[in-house]
């Protein structure tokens, strides 16, 4: 069966930034393309998903999307995942009593560590709560092996990728400014400008760079550098309004000042070449003879928790895999053609669903110098951080990390203003700040809530992860979805070369608070906290908590072997040549900028190779 | 005379450091004022306990603030002081929060967020820790660009100019 009979040159599966991408590049050039994308459509407007994150209790990133996923604002109980049919972990999912549970979490989570990061199933995919940050990866990202005998090296270099930066900064719309970023050998073209001017440093930014330049990390002096933003700094670039810094680019921007792929998506369709199907999963990878894929076979459903209402099969010229990192891997293994792929397709090297990554963030928090307020709560969520320990001789021993300063005071960090304000109105003392576990009501209580509250901030700390083939996503054979699919099983750990990187981590953080004058608060994970590891420090053992980034990295990645690697640098299958995986899935390492940048850029990369070989001269670009 | 809804904004301007004409305004740009919705919500979730409550806050008026807070605070049911804190809370988080729950809570044994839902999106956005916090809602400001390159007015403004507790 096929889609209406329809000839397609491309199915995508994921609408996210890498699908939207690909169904923009191709639908441009008269391509007919098809999305499948397995959540539901995007809104005419977000009032629905603002309504869904005021009202949530716990306003984490997943909040404003859909499909509903908590049961009980008050208990917090969680729609069982069994019952969705494009369910996804969320970060409630993660707590003690849940992220073991598959009646509370959807991933199959073997340990010993939990995967910390979530995803989105829904048209614009993940990057929907995205933060923004729109860095370069740093040319030794790519070269980790040759440079520091250390884990891999890609089989691009940074400047097969550095033009592709440069289209995807002008597609994102990216605000900042060449003199800020050109650190740890980051290089532009002669004359090269960013699409915006920077977005403007917070005064948590300001406070924290007049002591960084004091704070070296083996031997390497720190300094603040503004961050590259896909947020306007204009008003008018891709019709959206500058930044007003509502605090809340994760889970949403209000007022859309931020890209998400609903824009390019928005382009890709315009062209009238794209048709989406949505609420449509797909479910084989189908195989001809040729070992060229020949169809992709999907179910459909209606309503989030109702019944499967179609099926269907559909065929292409080329198939592209676009649903991020534990998907997409998941997909390719549940193809087994009847037995023919019985360890799934594009996976000759075994390397499907291997090398798992994350940014591991090690989160510290501290109160400015009394008398020295910070005014947190302002602004984006970050407008700085520091990039200089990014690279450097101690890769070859230890992970490393970029800082990220926070703007929102001690919300990720506690789960302030609120936690802070029941502490001194309930007498508790969750925040570290009411010891004496005062009950404070009247004027008392607005003075010590604003002496604490404007004194707050955090700094985040991106650990770089080493790929380990240990790190695994495979197919649950006892937990499937409501569609009776399988759900994605995860055994996920940090290795001692990231460990010594939080290590470094925590000692550059209590460095850095130091020379501010400021007072550490960083707490003890609780002992019941899953996401947790004991590492020995000056002969003391201490645990450590770490959070997910939300950049899920690996499965499929790229390489120059097919014997170790899924795809080329073209981000094509060596198996199968006329399928491309694509997103993050590819990255061989994670290093240490976020990913979105990088993702973008890879996807250009790979749709340019579509055009100019797959699809070449076929057709009239609209 | 004054209405249960004049005493319940009363108590909470006792209660929360904030100007009754500032938490109640005369002409509330909120349809319904929040003052109507928290105590309506106070009343359905709490009703007994809370026209006891206003009964103690109402018996104690004109007597020095920590008379009233220890009439409500130390009352003999210690739920009048659960659910004032419940009535601080809605105010500053837009938050309701169960007497029993804060009770639970209160103090060192028991760790963890407090049980809460949010009231409405409307309670939501005029919570008053983020004026204390000199800042704005996260996901709902009026601020334009670049404005967080500057130090916020001062607390006053954000607190009205009635900021003392009446």
């Amino acid at each position: 069966m096929s889609n209406g009979q329809q000839s397609y040159d491309a199915v995508i599966v994921g609408a996210g930034i890498s699908g939207a991408l690909i169904a923009k590049q191709l639908a441009t050039q008269g391509k007919k393309v098809l999305i499948i994308e397995s959540g539901a459509s995007i809104p005419n407007n977000i009032e629905s998903y603002m309504e869904r994150f005021y009202l949530s209790s716990a306003k984490v990133p997943e909040s404003p999307y859909t499909p509903v996923f908590v049961a009980n604002q008050e208990t917090g109980t969680l729609v069982d995942p069994k019952t969705v049919n494009a369910p996804r972990p969320n970060t409630l999912s993660l707590n003690a009593q849940n992220w073991q549970d598959p009646a509370q979490a959807y991933l199959i989570q073997q340990g010993p560590l939990p995967f910390s990061s979530t995803y989105e199933r829904i048209a614009g995919g993940t990057m929907r709560h995205w933060l923004g940050t729109s860095l370069r990866f740093c040319p030794n990202d790519f070269r980790m092996k040759t440079e520091y005998g250390r884990l891999v090296d890609w089989p691009i270099g940074y400047d097969d990728l550095e033009p592709w930066y440069g289209r995807a900064e002008s597609e994102i719309g990216v605000s900042a400014d060449v003199g800020d970023q050109e650190y740890c050998g980051i290089t532009f073209p002669k004359g090269y400008q960013y699409p915006m001017p920077p977005i403007p440093e917070s005064l948590v930014d300001d406070a924290v760079a007049a002591a960084a330049s004091q704070v070296q990390v083996d031997g390497i002096t720190l300094n603040v550098a503004n961050t590259p933003a896909g947020r306007n700094s204009v008003t008018g670039y891709q019709s959206r309004p500058a930044c007003a810094g509502n605090t809340n680019c994760i889970p949403i921007c209000p007022i859309r000042a931020k890209y998400d792929p609903s824009v390019t998506l928005a382009d890709a369709l315009q062209t009238g070449n794209v048709t989406i199907l949505y609420r449509t999963v797909a479910t084989h990878v189908v195989i001809g003879a040729d070992n060229q894929v020949s169809a992709i076979d999907y179910v459909q459903y209606e309503q989030d928790n109702g019944p499967q209402t179609g099926s269907g099969s559909v065929s292409a010229k080329i198939f592209v895999l676009a649903a991020h990192a534990i998907e997409t891997p998941k997909l390719l293994l549940m193809s087994t053609n009847g037995g023919r792929f019985p360890n799934g397709v594009a996976n000759s090297s075994g390397q499907v669903g291997k090398n798992l990554m994350d940014h591991p963030l090690y989160l510290a928090w501290a109160l400015s110098k009394p008398g020295s307020p910070v005014y947190g709560y302002r602004g984006p969520l970050a407008t700085s951080g520091i990039e200089d320990a990014r690279d450097g001789a101690f890769r070859t021993e230890r992970a490393a990390f970029r800082i990220e300063i926070g703007n929102e005071g001690w919300n990720f960090s506690v789960g302030d203003p609120e936690t802070t304000t029941v502490d001194f109105i309930d007498g508790r003392n969750e925040s570290g700040l009411n010891p004496g576990y005062s009950m404070l009501y009247g004027q008392q209580l607005i003075d010590t809530l604003n002496g604490y509250f404007t004194r707050q901030f955090r700094l985040g700390f991106l650990m770089e992860q080493s790929p380990d083939d240990t790190n695994t996503v495979t197919l649950s054979t006892t937990y499937k979805d409501h569609l009776n699919l399988p759900r994605p099983e995860i055994t996920y750990n940090l290795s001692e070369y990231t460990k010594k990187g939080f290590i470094a981590a925590r000692q550059t953080a209590s460095e850095i608070f130091a020379a501010m004058g400021a007072t550490e608060y960083t707490a003890e994970p609780a002992p019941d906290d899953p996401s947790a590891f004991t590492v020995v420090i000056n002969g003391q053992e201490v645990r450590l908590k770490f959070f997910g980034a939300g950049h899920v990295v690996g499965t499929y990645r790229m390489g120059s072997d097919p014997a170790t690697s899924v795809v080329n640098a073209e981000q094509r299958s060596w198996d199968h040549p006329n399928l491309f995986l694509v997103g993050s899935g590819v990255f061989p390492t994670v290093a240490t900028g976020n990913p979105t940048l990088t993702i973008a850029a890879l996807t250009l990369m790979a749709a340019d190779a579509m055009l100019t070989k797959d699809l070449a001269g076929e057709a009239t670009p609209v | 005379m004054a209405t249960p809804v004049d005493t319940f904004v009363a108590l909470s301007s006792f209660l929360t450091g904030i100007g009754a004409p500032v938490l109640a305004p005369a002409i509330d740009p909120n349809e319904p004022p929040l003052k109507d919705v928290f105590y309506e919500y106070a009343n359905r979730r709490a009703g007994t306990t809370l026209t006891q409550l206003l009964d103690v806050f109402t018996q104690n008026q004109g007597q020095p603030p920590s008379v009233i807070a220890n009439a409500i605070f130390q009352n003999a049911n210690p739920l009048v002081g659960f659910l004032a804190r419940s009535i601080m809370l809605q105010w500053y988080m837009g938050n309701w929060y169960e007497p029993a729950d804060l009770q639970a809570y209160s103090g060192r044994t028991k760790h963890g967020p407090v049980p809460s839902v949010v009231i409405s999106d409307t309670a939501y956005v005029n919570g008053w820790s983020w004026s204390v916090a000199q800042a704005h809602p996260m996901g709902y400001s009026n601020y334009s660009f670049g404005y967080w390159a500057s130090p916020p007015p001062p607390l006053s403004a954000f607190l009205g100019t009635t900021g003392k507790p009446q």
